[in-house]
């Protein structure tokens, strides 16, 4: 069973009393551990159908199905949950809590997505070591690199174990240096923990990295590429500064 | 305790704008603790003074009530002694004062018939003694003889008429009223002592033992009004209950030589005219006073909250996208209004009890003002706020319901912010 499939989607968007066809008649189908990016230009509807994908907006038209499910019989309070328990979301601007610490905001997405267990803790921490942020558990956003926000938005998204993670441009806002480390952290959860990751992008750097393609133009779906993603470096050393610099 | 978390830290993210938020609460706390010290301090002392110049509970013939303005002497309670002694005898009664109270044109002794107005208050000496507690009141000359006879043609004069008069102890003073039935009747009577209660209406009055007023009416064994008092004027309604019981006896009419279509009732002080308008009235205004504070208190707090939302709108979509429902969302804004205000409740409850407990041992003398008040309200000169703790616990509760009301409207505003706002949050 595919874990997400998109059937004929339409959406349109209301601009005063004209509508915009953002997506016009979508069928896309992912499957469980796929790295995939939608690409294409700006406003040629990616964004828009990661939002569908993600659960956080309903199609005009068509069917979406999470797990074999059709969502548009869900309530919203149902999609809510749905969403803190099944998916992990990645921001372009991070989109971290500013109050929060690092802990406390990878530790909030365990939380809304009902988990209160004794081993919360360690989940957290276990996520931060694994992007490699241990030494800045206790740090607020604004105490850190634009890089060390995403990784910790990498953190917050994987530490529920969901059966999907949702990337909008998750290095735009960075360096390249960075941004391609970003990447390089979220193959190694797609190929080490089988997560599946879906992303938007239009960066040809990105692209590298993902397994399939689906390229957009103008709400519809140009191209569906399988490919082979260039090959991951060694994981770098444990005691090294990850993402110091930013674009952001 | 996740989202109590949150709105703990959200509200010290921005210290202006819960400074401002907080400094809103703490206004309307302190304006409402002594607003609402002043408003019991200046109402209870005029209820307190109401009930206990005109009785807790009254009993006159139900004719004289009716038309208590004009004072007709002949509707009075001619044989008042039974009546006493039985209502001495209900349960809860303390004291019983008949009172013979004659509208009186006053002159000095010596002095031409002038156009001096005043109020004879005829009773026995007990009720200027303990109800009134003119003994300590009087400033200048003494109290009353000791002896009967003497003391009924005695008279103490409240300060400001002495002053009008220019009265002095020693001084005769002619007083002319009338009896009953109509004919004019004057009694002399030698001022004793120059009182000086504090009070607007007390000041302008005589006082002289019943017996001497009854001469003058013509009302040999009676009066106008019997005045009961029980232990607490706040519970004068069930005092009121229990003298209606004692007046119901059918016997009773007879044995005070009533009229026979004469009928007594009993009314307790809050039931009367102009006192029960009043009460009414002075609730209505508390109660739109509060209201207004309330409304402007919570139109700061939705301002500042409402400023909040929209500064943190991708925040929120970025909340809803993780999973927290509408609840949380509303919970979020409506606790960190409550945690703000809860500091600014308390400080403005301190201060604002500081201040009133200050005020209420200076008090504010009206002055020239209090002279200029009606002479049928026994106003003090010196007004005093009444503060209690249960008022400043009132008023923080009331800063916490402001905080409610006033973050109500942006929360709502906030649930409304839907995930997809996620996606749209750049900073």
């Amino acid at each position: 069973m595919a874990l997400c499939t998109l059937e004929a989607v339409t959406k349109d968007y209301a601009m005063g009393e004209v509508r915009v066809p953002a997506l016009q008649g979508v069928s896309v189908q992912i499957e469980a551990g796929e790295f995939t990016a939608f690409a294409g230009p700006s406003g040629s509807g990616k964004t828009t159908l990661l939002n569908l994908v993600g659960l956080l907006d309903v199609p005009t038209t068509g069917t979406v199905r999470m797990e074999g499910q059709d969502v548009k019989a869900l309530s919203g309070h149902a999609l809510g949950r749905l969403r803190a328990r099944r998916i992990g979301f990645i921001f372009q601007s991070f989109n971290l809590i500013p109050v929060l610490t690092a802990f406390e905001n990878v530790e909030l997405a365990l939380r809304l997505a009902g988990e209160h267990g004794p081993d919360n803790g360690d989940r957290v921490r276990k996520a931060l070591v694994d992007v490699g942020l241990e030494r800045f558990m206790d740090r607020r956003p604004s105490q850190m690199s634009g890089g060390q926000q995403q990784r910790v938005a990498i953190a917050r998204a994987l530490v529920k174990r969901p059966a999907l993670v949702i990337a909008d441009e998750p290095t735009a806002n960075l360096d390249s240096k960075n941004g391609e480390a970003i990447l390089e952290d979220m193959r190694r959860m797609n190929v080490e923990h089988g997560a599946t990751f879906i992303f938007s992008t239009h960066d040809k750097m990105v692209i590298e990295h993902a397994s399939r393609v689906v390229h957009i133009m103008d709400g519809k779906v140009l191209q569906d590429e399988r490919r082979t993603p260039r090959p991951l470096p060694p994981r770098p050393p444990a005691n090294g500064t990850p993402g110091d610099g930013t674009a952001a | 305790m996740l989202v109590v978390r949150l709105a703990l830290r959200n509200a010290s993210r921005n210290v202006r704008r819960t400074a401002l938020t907080a400094l809103t609460v703490l206004l309307g706390t302190m304006l409402l603790v002594v607003g609402m010290s002043w408003v019991r301090g200046i109402f209870g002392q005029f209820q307190a003074e109401a009930a206990r110049s005109t009785g807790h509970v009254r009993v006159t013939t139900q004719a004289w009530a009716e038309r208590e303005q004009l004072q007709p002497l002949y509707e009075n309670i001619p044989r008042t002694a039974p009546l006493v002694q039985r209502l001495e005898r209900v349960e809860g009664v303390s004291a019983v004062h008949p009172r013979l109270q004659l509208g009186v044109l006053a002159s000095k002794d010596g002095g031409e018939l002038g156009d001096t107005l005043a109020l004879v208050v005829g009773a026995p000496l007990a009720y200027h003694r303990d109800v009134l507690g003119l003994p300590e009141r009087v400033a200048q000359g003494a109290w009353f003889d000791e002896d009967p006879q003497v003391a009924g043609k005695q008279a103490l004069v409240g300060r400001a008429l002495a002053r009008e008069m220019a009265l002095s102890p020693g001084d005769k003073a002619i007083f002319l009223g009338r009896t009953q039935d109509g004919s004019m009747s004057d009694v002399a009577f030698t001022v004793v002592g120059i009182v000086d209660t504090g009070n607007v209406l007390y000041d302008k009055q005589v006082y002289v033992d019943l017996e001497r007023t009854r001469w003058m009416a013509d009302i040999p064994e009676g009066a106008l009004e019997v005045l009961v008092y029980g232990e607490d004027y706040q519970a004068a309604e069930e005092l009121q209950a229990q003298v209606a019981l004692a007046l119901a006896d059918p016997g009773l009419a007879a044995e005070l030589a009533l009229a026979p279509d004469a009928r007594l009732i009993a009314q307790a002080w809050s039931q009367r005219e102009p006192w029960a308008s009043a009460l009414k009235l002075v609730n209505a205004i508390v109660g739109i006073v509060i209201g207004c504070i309330v409304f402007i208190t919570a139109l700061g707090v939705l301002n500042t909250m409402l400023m909040s939302v929209l500064e943190r709108t991708g925040e929120i979509g970025v909340l809803r996208a993780m999973g927290l429902g509408t609840a949380g969302v509303l919970a979020l804004f409506v606790v960190e209004a409550l945690v703000i205000s809860t500091v600014g409740g308390a400080v403005g409850a301190s201060l604002g009890s500081g201040l009133a407990i200050a005020l209420q041992g200076v008090g504010v003398d009206l002055g020239g003002a209090a002279s200029n008040l009606p002479d049928t309200m026994p106003v003090n000169r010196v007004l005093h706020p009444l503060w209690s703790p249960d008022l400043a616990v009132s008023a923080f509760l009331l800063g916490l319901v402001m905080a409610v009301v006033g973050s109500s409207t942006p929360a709502l505003r906030a649930t409304r912010i839907q995930p997809v706002q996620a996606m749209r949050a750049r900073r």
